[in-house]
């Protein structure tokens, strides 16, 4: 589903959450990557309906987000994840997702039960589909998230930082699972860790302080690094000029690498890039440099 | 209508929603029997039984609406839904009001039976609890839309309640007289009564209405602490 986003503003009070965002997201998996408060959740909440926006203008699928007929044309086709989903603790998986099933306008209720069984299937959860959720882990509530997201099979999957708080392991599942279901859909992914991005998105943008910095290919942010990232090995002390993003030590000394538009000492050798480094490399382009 | 959404709203209610209202009137009534049994009168358990009805069960019908429009953790997942918000709190009141319906008739009618005389009688009753519990429920479910705070909103209610209670001649007067929720334990359902029951049952609408006014831009009900 294609989502323009232009010059979108949202104030809370005083406090400026997203000032004059201009995004396009179209099909795919698109990650959103920003530090904390950098404006991710109040972006997210608006493309879901959740929040009106202050002004600006949002058009997702073709649907006018500033009108209450907009708004739920896209919720009829979105699945959503929030950061934090409270679940009721009260009920099983499966009476939970019936439902959201029913809120969602599901309202056969042969093919309800038969969509919740197979959602159960596809998160891993059919074990434990009659158990209360009270007793569910923090990997197995972000599996109970997505399944209701997916209920109705949406077009548009909306999952607002899914990673925090998992283990490694989860961590991974969960975002595979994620790039899986990108398939026919568009899925809009938020969060903070830039790993998460680099290993299912092919887009990108980076949101700091309420305002984009970045959108395009992930290459081409992993290429804002290039020509600045070095690596030295030193036994001694670290770099001093640029951001350190690495340092793991060896044998022959500590390896660091380094994001620093000059080389950081005579012996620094230019290497390629990651992700992070790009991104790094970006928000320190954003910011001035300290003096001296 | 699709009952299982009832069923599952009834479930979100809480069961305070179900049971506070009778567990109120079953404990004035066990109270009663007791004054009765004890040999303080027939009129002072009817006295008794008559505030049940028109004070102690509005009361607690009250305190569940505002529980019900301040609690929800899913609140956030509920408002990307394309059900509106307004409606699912709707019906969680719906719920309530039904129940609510049901205990009172069951109470009104037993004490009816036992020889008491709750009210005028006959189907102006219902009025004796429907109006004062129609109007001090839509003020929690105002007062909680707008604050979002169940116990600044219960502080209020009760504080309401109390006022009335210790201050009932002033209430009384014509000027406050639309708001005075306890005309007949206080007054009697002599002349006056039905436009008093009138004037509550209208001005539970109003802020029925505002309530829904308010849960109309429900992203209100988003805290800070959601962020
Ligand atoms: N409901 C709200 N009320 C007041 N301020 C808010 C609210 N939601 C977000 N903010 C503020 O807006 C800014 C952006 O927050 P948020 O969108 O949650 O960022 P992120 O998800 O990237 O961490 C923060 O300064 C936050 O305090
Ligand atoms: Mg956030």
């Amino acid at each position: 589903m294609h989502i323009e986003i232009a010059d979108l503003r949202r104030r809370f009070g005083r406090v400026t959450a997203l000032d004059g965002v201009d995004l396009t997201v179209s099909g795919g998996m698109f990650g959103l990557l920003g530090t904390n408060g950098a404006g991710k959740t109040t972006l997210m909440r608006i493309l879901a309906g959740v929040l009106p926006a202050t002004s600006g203008r949002v058009v997702v699928g073709g649907n006018d987000l500033s009108t209450r007929g907009g708004r739920v044309a896209v919720q009829r086709r979105l699945g959503y994840l929030p950061q934090e989903l409270g679940l009721y603790p009260d009920l099983t998986p499966t009476e939970f997702l019936d439902y959201v099933g029913l809120l969602k306008g599901l309202d056969d209720r042969a093919a309800r039960r038969g969509q919740v069984g197979d959602l159960l299937d596809l998160v891993g959860l059919s074990d434990v589909a009659g158990r209360k959720l009270k007793g569910f882990s923090g990997g197995m509530r972000r599996r109970v998230g997505i399944a209701q997201a997916l209920l109705g099979d949406p077009t548009l999957l909306i999952v607002d930082e899914p990673t925090v708080g998992l283990d490694p392991e989860e961590r991974i599942r969960f975002r595979t699972l994620l790039s899986s279901l990108a398939g026919a859909r568009t899925v809009l992914l938020s969060t903070h860790i830039v790993e998460d991005v680099a290993q299912t998105c092919r887009q990108t943008a980076v949101l700091a302080a309420g305002r984009v910095l970045f959108t395009g290919q992930v290459t081409d942010l992993t290429a804002r690094a290039e020509g600045v990232t070095w690596e030295i090995v030193t036994a001694g002390s670290p770099p001093t000029d640029g951001v350190v993003v690495s340092a793991i030590a060896r044998t022959d000394g500590t390896h660091y690498r380094v994001v620093s538009p000059r080389p950081p000492s005579p012996d620094a050798i230019p290497v390629s890039p990651s992700l992070e480094e790009g991104y790094v490399a970006l928000m320190r382009s954003a910011t001035p440099l300290p003096v001296g | 209508m699709r009952l299982t959404i009832w069923l599952h709203e009834a479930r979100r209610a809480g069961p305070a929603a179900l049971l506070a209202p009778p567990a109120a009137l079953l404990l004035t009534a066990a109270i009663a029997m007791f004054i009765q049994l004890s040999g303080a009168g027939h009129e002072r358990a009817e006295r008794l039984l008559l505030a049940g009805l028109e004070a102690v069960a509005p009361l607690s019908v009250a305190m569940v609406a505002l529980t019900i429009v301040v609690r929800e953790t899913c609140r956030e997942l509920h408002l990307s839904l394309p059900t509106l918000h307004l409606a699912t709190i709707g019906r969680r009141l719906g719920v309530l009001g039904a129940s609510t319906a049901a205990c009172c008739l069951i109470y009104a009618a037993g004490a009816w039976l036992a020889g008491y005389r709750l009210g005028p009688g006959g189907a102006a009753t219902l009025l004796v609890w429907a109006a004062p519990a129609l109007w001090l429920a839509a003020f929690a479910a105002l007062v909680a839309a707008v604050t979002r705070s169940a116990v600044l909103t219960s502080s209020l209610v009760a504080l309401i309640w109390l006022a009335e209670q210790i201050w009932a001649t002033v209430f009384v007067t014509p000027a406050l007289r639309p708001l005075f929720l306890f005309f007949t334990s206080r007054v009697g359902d002599g002349p006056g009564w039905a436009a008093n029951r009138i004037g509550l049952l209208a001005g539970g609408l109003v802020l029925l209405a505002a309530t829904a006014a308010v849960l109309h831009r429900p992203e209100r009900l988003l805290t800070e602490e959601d962020a």
